[in-house]
């Protein structure tokens, strides 16, 4: 009897909370969501979280269904989803259903499950081609403010910086937990080293792109018939420190052109002098054969032709790490050069772990996302599946993990993305990488500037048009001046010309009023 | 009067059961995956908004459709559509009912088996495929064109995927080369049911063979070319994807020859996965063609009523 009054208790303020969440409560004005039923129910929230968290095994069974990118094997999947229930059933009667979507389809697949109203509760809001914003502004995901705050995920929310969480806020409310990754802006180059040591260049001496243009030199002299510069396919990284202010760095739509300057004036990049000199070394170099003619066609990824035989590859990064990765990657010894400071930027910060609209109870779905930002061994599951099949360790301390013999990134079955995950730090430290990366990590991400905007989101609804018809032209002459394959002079003003006339400057008008007033009332 | 009609509904429906009942699947099917997803054509009103649905997002007006107009390239995306299109359909018929007059005039059944297997295979070829063989002809440094054809020639290599101009050519010649199997099977199969009486009967006249083809067979395949014309129409407005998209390779600087409505907004909104703006996409391209099939329809009433599809 007792029980029972518990569970319908605990059953009604759930569903209180859900509405009072769903009505985008958390005392957000402009909310656009129907707010009839928020004004009594907003109330009941903290006691109802209360309640709950003194017993939380006891709750109504439930299924968090979690979409996350990358390869699995279904059967693995399936495994790893049964391990991590027995962890969560225990702890709040919740069930875990774990579903795996590759690269290639990723996109497609989780904005399919989104807006087909299809279950789902938990996904990395990450590489889904939209904003955070736009996500928002369609409803695909919901506001996590309380459910951080006072809910059950208060533990988490104390665990991140506070700067860090406007970076996933859109209108007053979080929508997500940054992914706890590399924060930083890292613009350099990785390179074989085997080029280097053979006509010995130092290449902890480079610096700036100069340098880095002095060691290609030197390497095309002795090795006329390689192309020592690799592209990733048609792209080039663009090597400019700029804030893109929330738009992809292949597509930027007005932006701050030099993060670490302090300056808050949004600014055309094409337009810039730092993009003018970027493109006209690019060409030059296709001119001397440092890059590969054509690359407008060519489906070759950077590391596969660092593999084939390219000295140096762009990287633009959040990471200390990726030459430990890339080394595994393409067998080559590797080491990176950068070219400018270190500094943080919305977009690199803000990709995060969001709850999808079509989650039952989200309440429910934070329990859960809490417990993979702090368990360390329900994290280590998700991210490595299961100990003997997917991964063993090769020390006795249990902290340095490898591949089992037979097994690996070819047939593991299940893809490690441990950045991915909301709490990489948790996870075993691969073989290769040092023992101590991630103390490195929070090394690393506690320097660095803080580009002005760092935690402002663009919402680009307001010149959707102009958005669409730009980005038309961006695709249009980007890549090919990125890469060196069309000649700067000429083009580029015509680019830019293409670009006023589809209504840039109006983009960059909104862009600025909206940076403005976040600066105002910041 | 109505229920004279009803009766002989029923009537039919009695004696030829098993006709309508393996025309029931196909209507079902029909229903299905063409009528009820036209609902959602309300979407190309409306802000979409995943927590309200699709009933319950709220009404935009035509906000939706401005992304398609506003740009300075709607003159050159609706141009490359339309025109490309036209020259597809007028040279694809040319050409695909000159392959079955000549398929019909080869006597050895292994042979014709033969040829019209060939002439169908790049029609099975997937586009991905289509555009890697063209990458094999185009390619800069080593394709088939630049160190077979022009180095010979003592001509300088051609940068082809940063040359707009022979486009529109590669582009025709691989859509004619692609498609032509397919459709001159169609004319092909109305040849054959063309009876043979009526070639007896020229011969016997004196008809050569040019007047057999101009005054038996192309008679004949009149209705197939315009039927299969007006069904061309009707897609005026909507372009190969994959054509204008993958067998580029998605270049900058040719969008100006290969820029299309389909590809301008594939591009557009993948950074905005704005579901609204996409149907109004697609609404504004079916609207056009059907007013076109429309149009082309009474044209074609107006000249030889017997042969209007309505």
């Amino acid at each position: 009897m007792k029980k029972a009054t518990k569970q319908t208790a605990s059953l009604l303020m759930a569903g209180a909370m859900t509405a009072a969440l769903l009505a985008g409560c958390g005392g957000a004005p402009a909310s656009t969501a129907p707010s009839s039923a928020a004004t009594s129910e907003q109330t009941a929230t903290p006691a109802a979280s209360q309640d709950a968290a003194t017993d939380l095994s006891k709750q109504e069974p439930y299924t968090v269904k979690i979409l996350m990118l990358d390869d699995g094997n279904t059967d693995i999947v399936n495994e790893v989803a049964a391990a991590a229930s027995e962890i969560t059933l225990a702890k709040f009667n919740t069930t875990i259903e774990l579903e795996r979507v590759g690269w290639g389809s990723w996109a497609q697949q989780a904005m399919l499950q989104l807006t087909s109203g299809e279950k789902l509760d938990l996904l990395p809001a990450f590489s889904l081609n939209t904003s955070l914003a736009n996500l928002v502004s369609n409803g695909y995901i919901v506001p996590m403010t309380d459910l951080l705050k006072d809910g059950p995920g208060a533990e988490m929310y104390a665990m991140v910086p506070e700067e860090d969480w406007l970076c996933d806020t859109v209108n007053g409310e979080i929508y997500g937990v940054p992914f706890n990754k590399g924060k930083q802006n890292v613009y350099g180059a990785s390179c074989d080293t085997t080029y280097a040591d053979e006509l010995n260049i130092d290449l902890s001496a480079i610096k700036t792109l100069d340098d880095f243009e002095q060691a290609l030199a030197k390497i095309k002299e002795a090795h006329p018939d390689i192309y020592p510069m690799a592209t990733d396919g048609q792209k080039m990284r663009v090597m400019v420190p700029s804030d893109t202010l929330g738009d992809p760095r292949e597509v930027v739509m007005g932006c701050l052109v030099d993060a670490t300057s302090g300056s808050t004036t949004v600014e055309n990049l094409y337009a810039s002098d730092a993009y003018r000199d970027f493109v006209e070394r690019m060409y030059d170099w296709q001119q001397k054969g440092y890059i590969m003619p054509d690359t407008i066609s060519n489906t070759v990824s950077g590391s596969d032709l660092i593999r084939a035989g390219a000295f140096a590859n762009f990287y633009t990064g959040p990471a200390p790490d990726t030459a430990p990765r890339l080394s595994r990657e393409t067998g080559k010894p590797i080491q990176d050069v950068e070219f400018f400071e270190h500094y943080k930027t919305t977009g690199e910060t803000s990709p995060c772990w969001s709850i999808a609209a079509n989650s039952e109870n989200p309440e429910r779905a934070m329990q859960v996302l809490n417990e993979m930002y702090t368990n360390p061994e329900l994290a280590n599951i998700f991210i490595y599946g299961i100990e003997g099949k997917t991964y063993e360790f090769i020390d006795d301390s249990r902290t340095v993990i490898d591949y089992p013999a037979g097994v690996d990134a070819s047939n593991a079955g299940y893809a490690f993305d441990h950045w991915a995950w909301p709490n990489m730090c948790l996870s075993y430290v691969w073989n290769g990488y040092p023992t101590d990366v991630y103390k490195q990590y929070e090394t690393f991400n506690a320097g660095g500037v803080l580009s002005p905007a760092y935690g402002f989101t663009f919402d680009n609804s307001s010149v959707i048009n102009e958005y669409t018809a730009c980005t038309n032209v961006v695709m249009k002459y980007a890549e090919a001046l990125n890469t060196g394959s069309l000649n700067p002079e000429g083009n580029l003003d015509k680019f830019n010309q293409e670009l006023k006339e589809n209504g840039i400057d109006t983009i960059i008008a909104a862009k600025q009023a909206q940076l403005d007033a976040w600066l105002a009332a910041k | 009067m109505e229920k004279t009609v009803w009766q002989r509904f029923t009537r039919a429906i009695r004696k030829f059961w098993p006709l309508y009942l393996m025309a029931a699947l196909g209507l079902l099917y029909l229903f299905i995956n063409n009528y009820m997803p036209m609902a959602g054509l309300v979407l190309a009103f409306k802000q979409y908004n995943a927590r309200k649905g699709i009933w319950g997002s709220d009404f935009n007006g035509l906000k939706n459709f401005e992304f398609l107009f506003k740009t300075r390239d709607a003159w050159i995306i609706t141009r490359n559509t339309i025109a490309y299109n036209a020259v597809f359909i007028v040279l694809g018929t040319i050409f695909s009912v000159t392959v079955a007059i000549l398929l019909n005039e080869v006597r050895s059944a292994k042979a014709k088996k033969l040829y019209q297997t060939v002439t169908l295979i790049p029609y099975m070829v997937s586009i991905v495929v289509v555009s890697y063989l063209a990458n094999a002809l185009l390619a800069t440094d080593n394709g088939f064109i630049n160190t077979q054809v022009l180095a010979p020639l003592g001509q300088d290599p051609v940068a082809w995927y940063t040359t707009p101009g022979p486009w529109p050519v590669i582009l025709v010649l691989i859509n004619l080369w692609k498609g032509f199997g397919y459709s001159s099977i169609i004319y092909f199969a109305t040849l054959v049911g063309i009876n043979r009486e009526y070639y007896e009967a020229a011969v016997i006249d004196g008809a050569s063979w040019w007047q057999q083809v101009t005054h038996v067979t192309l008679p004949g395949l009149k209705n197939t070319i315009i039927t299969m014309t007006l069904l061309s129409v009707g897609r005026i407005f909507y372009s190969d994807f994959g054509l204008f998209y993958q067998v580029p390779m998605n270049s900058g600087p040719l969008y100006d020859v290969t820029n299309t409505i389909d590809t301008y907004v594939y591009r557009g909104l993948m950074q905005n996965n704005n579901i609204g703006m996409a149907s109004a996409a697609g609404f504004y391209q079916s609207l056009v063609g059907f007013a076109l099939v429309l149009a082309a329809n009474t044209i074609v009433k107006k000249i030889s009523p017997e042969n209007a599809l309505y």
